[in-house]
This record gives C-alpha cells, structure tokens and sequence, in this order.
C-alpha cells in the first residue's frame, strides 16, 4: 500500500501504557495461575492440616453434625460454589443431591423438598445428639415438632422444625476419634470450611430456650439482638436480624477462603454478588449472595 | 523456594513475571478494545494460555503483549462471526482506496474504530494502532500479505466511510 494513504490513520498509534487492573481481578487471575501450573496446592492436605483424617460431623453434643445447603438448581450450585470455593463433589444419595468432598462440616447440596414437604432456600443445621430420644421428647414439650428417630446409613436422625419454624436435623452418631480441644473457637480450618454460622430467629429468648433444652447451647449474649453459642463447632451465632437480605427465620452460612478479594472477585464473575469487603475483629469480612441469591458469608482470617 | 530452583517451569517464571507483566498486558488490551471485562477476560486468556504452553516460550512481556494481540484479534473474529457481519463485509465490492487527506480527531477516530466491523477494527488495530508492518499483521490474522493488503483497503473505506459521516453529523 503506498504510504501516503496511511498516513492520516498513523495517528492512531497507540504505545502500549501500563494500566493496573481491578486488584481484585489480579489477585484472582495469580490464583488461577497458581492453580494451573501447581493443580494440587488447594485440597491438599497442609502441614498444618490433615484434610482427610478431620472429624467431619462434630466431636461434641450441640455440635453441627450436618448442613444440607438447599439451592433451586443443583447444577448450577455446584458450579457456582465450585468456582467460588474450590468445592468438589461426589454423587449424593439420589439425583437431587451431591456431597461436598472434604470440608468440615460435612455438607450436601440438595435441591428437593425437605423431609416435612417444604422447600427452603439455603441452609438447614444438623446437630450431633449423645441422646436422640431425650433430643426428640425435648424439641415436643419446646414447641418444636419433629418426626420419630429412624436409623441411616451414617446416625440414627430425626428430622424437625423449631419453635419458630426453623427446619434443623438431630444425629445420634458414634463418636470420632476426638479432636484435641484447644480451646479456641473453631472457624475452619482450609477454604471451602465454615467459617461461622449465623442463625436468624425473630424471637432470641424462644431460640435460647429451645437450643438449650434440645441440644444443650449455653448463650453469651454480649450485644441487644444477638447471642453467642459458647463451645460449638464450628462457632455460631443468633441474630434477630440480619446484617442484610432477607430477615426470613433460616441460617446464613460463612465460609473461609484464603484470599478474599481473589474470592470476592470469583463470586461476581459466577454471576453472584459481593459487597465491599470490611475489616471486622476477627480478620476481612464480606457479605454476598449467590447466582441464586442465598445469601453467604466470606471471611479470611 | 526460589524461581532459579525451578528454571525449567514455565509457570514459576510466568509468576515471577507476573507483577511487572500484567499492567503492560491489561493496558495494551483495555486501550484497544476499551471495555474491562473484555480486557480482563483477554488478559486471563493471554496468561492462562501461556501458564499451559510448554516449557520453551520466551517470557518477556513484549512476548506475552504479541500473545494478548492474537487473543484480541480471536475475539474480534468470534464477534464478527456472532454479528454475522463476515460475509456482508467480506463480499463487499472492492472499491478504489483514493487518497485520503485529512488531520484525524483522534477522540472521533477511535470513537468510529470502535464501530468499524470486528475484522476490520483487527487489521486497522494492528496496522495503526500497533504499528505492525502489513507483512506482520497479515501473520497475525493469518491471512495473506495480499488479502490482508485487501482487507487494509476494505477496512478504510470503512472508517472513512463512518468518519466523514461523524463529521456530518
């Protein structure tokens, strides 16, 4: 082409400028390259963590022994909390279900009814009992309503809502081989753990009451609306009112990552949302919701 | 562990590249495409590509710009196969490149670049924008040195087609 056509197109050249993206998106893109070129760092048992041997469904009595998260969509719940979390799976008990490989507690992804016929749309608490019979005569005379305990492959359970209509699970199980108590609380441990439970009950006294007669929660109640489940694991909480979304009764689950602005930036490209992230006592905070708008909990500590 | 302990390891030295790398690759991509999720879709794209290469790439950062230049010109390509633009434009009659005199708004001009059909924003991109010789940008299109010389014209008329009219309005 001769020059003189180009030139008035010349003066488009453009050096190249550096430009420092979204540093959440850079903290990202590292990990996934991180990721691709050492595969195995994420699950992998640290020097610190033996993934494998953990106990996965609560050592103690009131301890969360299970958590079924309850999505519309189950496909797009793996892949969502796949991305986010570094979660893999393996085939639940029928086609609505999948187990969560590896994190503590134990949790399955479940998109159909619950055993009552209802539906919930996030979390339902599992909770580890010495006595199911006694657990189950207490959640009647609270107020509660539960079905008869039967026997499982893993625990003999009874499957229940609370005095205000809060669905939960009772497991009466073998006890694991106990995990040394340090007597700090328990947060998680890798990513993809809880990191802290938050229950939302609009009656606080009725929650204590019925908590403390079914699984045996003793409370520190250090601000107006809100208490502190002392000794369980991992650590939750009961707030009348949430920090945001829906204040509708049901749990809000936290989950630990290693690098949350990595992770924040994860939740907005699966389609979910992240708010900004806050520092809290206890380590970076953010509160998000997923692709299918349960809302969820991100700390690194 | 030090990068040297593992030399052979593109991912290490691709890591140890990364911070001084990534504002040189991003730039490159958000002032041409000048949308951010795109660049940073691009940008993941050029660094994911190169952690999968084998060990023998040259890792300089001039190096990983050419490999976000060919990612860029990819998505043009998808977005002119989506528009279903590629046919029209391509069978467009050839049409004289008269002489064009003229001192470009640059602000208009990259205004009306941003509207140009996707392969033709490819080869003025890499012409101009980049400063690629025709022989260069024809590799990177992977075409012909004659029909990128062809797709050049096709592309100007274009912009000058859209410029002029900017103008008008």
């Amino acid at each position: 082409m001769p020059d003189r056509h180009d030139e008035p197109l010349d003066a488009l050249r453009t050096p190249v400028t550096p430009l420092a993206p979204d540093p959440g998106f850079a903290s990202a893109l590292r990990h996934r390259l991180m990721q691709a070129t050492n595969p195995p760092t994420r699950k992998e048992p640290s020097v610190s963590t033996n993934v494998s041997n953990r106990p996965r469904n609560g050592v103690h009595h009131g301890d969360v022994s299970y958590i079924t998260l309850s999505v519309p969509d189950l496909a797009r719940g793996q892949a969502f909390y796949g991305h986010v979390l570094g979660w893999r799976f393996s085939p639940g008990s029928g086609r609505h279900g999948a187990q969560v490989d590896d994190v503590v507690p134990m949790i399955g992804m479940w998109e159909g009814d619950q055993p009552d016929g209802g539906t919930v749309g996030g979390a339902v608490l599992g909770f580890r009992v010495d006595d199911i019979n006694a657990a189950v005569a207490a959640v009647r005379a609270h107020g509660g309503v539960v079905n008869d305990p039967h026997r499982e492959p893993y625990a003999i359970a009874a499957e229940g809502r609370d005095n205000q209509g809060i669905p939960f699970y009772l497991h009466e199980m073998p006890s694991p081989e106990s995990r040394p108590d340090t007597g700090h609380p328990w947060n998680g441990e890798i990513e993809g753990d809880i990191s802290y439970l938050t229950m939302v009950a609009p009656d606080l006294g009725a929650a204590q009451t019925f908590y403390g007669a079914v699984v045996g929660w003793t409370f520190n109640t250090g601000r107006a609306g809100g208490a502190q489940v002392n000794g369980v694991a991992p650590q939750i909480g009961i707030t009348t009112r949430p920090e945001a979304g829906p204040a509708t009764p049901g749990v809000i689950m936290c989950y630990r990552v290693d690098d949350l602005a990595a992770a924040a930036h994860r939740v907005r490209d699966a389609g979910g949302r992240a708010n900004e992230i806050t520092r809290r006592p206890y380590g970076l905070e953010s509160l998000c919701a997923d692709d299918q708008d349960i809302p969820f909990y991100l700390h690194q500590f | 562990m030090g990068v040297e302990a593992m030399p052979d390891r593109t991912g290490a030295r691709l890591l140890a590249l990364y911070d001084r790398a990534l504002p040189m690759v991003y730039g490159y991509l958000i002032a041409r495409c000048g949308d951010q999720t795109v660049a940073e879709d691009l940008t993941s794209e050029t660094f994911l590509a190169v952690a999968g290469s084998s060990g023998d790439a040259p890792l300089t950062v001039n190096w990983l710009i050419g490999v976000a230049r060919h990612k860029l010109v990819d998505h043009w390509r998808r977005q002119a196969r989506q528009e279903r633009l590629l046919q029209a434009v391509e069978g467009s009659s050839f049409e004289i490149d008269d002489p064009w005199e003229v001192e470009l708004d640059r602000w208009r001009a990259r205004e009306v670049l941003a509207r140009v059909a996707p392969q033709h924003r490819s080869a003025l991109t890499l012409r101009y924008l980049d400063g690629l010789g025709v022989p260069e940008a024809a590799a990177v299109l992977d075409r012909t040195v004659a029909a990128t010389e062809a797709l050049l014209v096709r592309a100007r008329r274009e912009f000058r087609h859209l410029y002029e009219e900017s103008n008008d309005a």
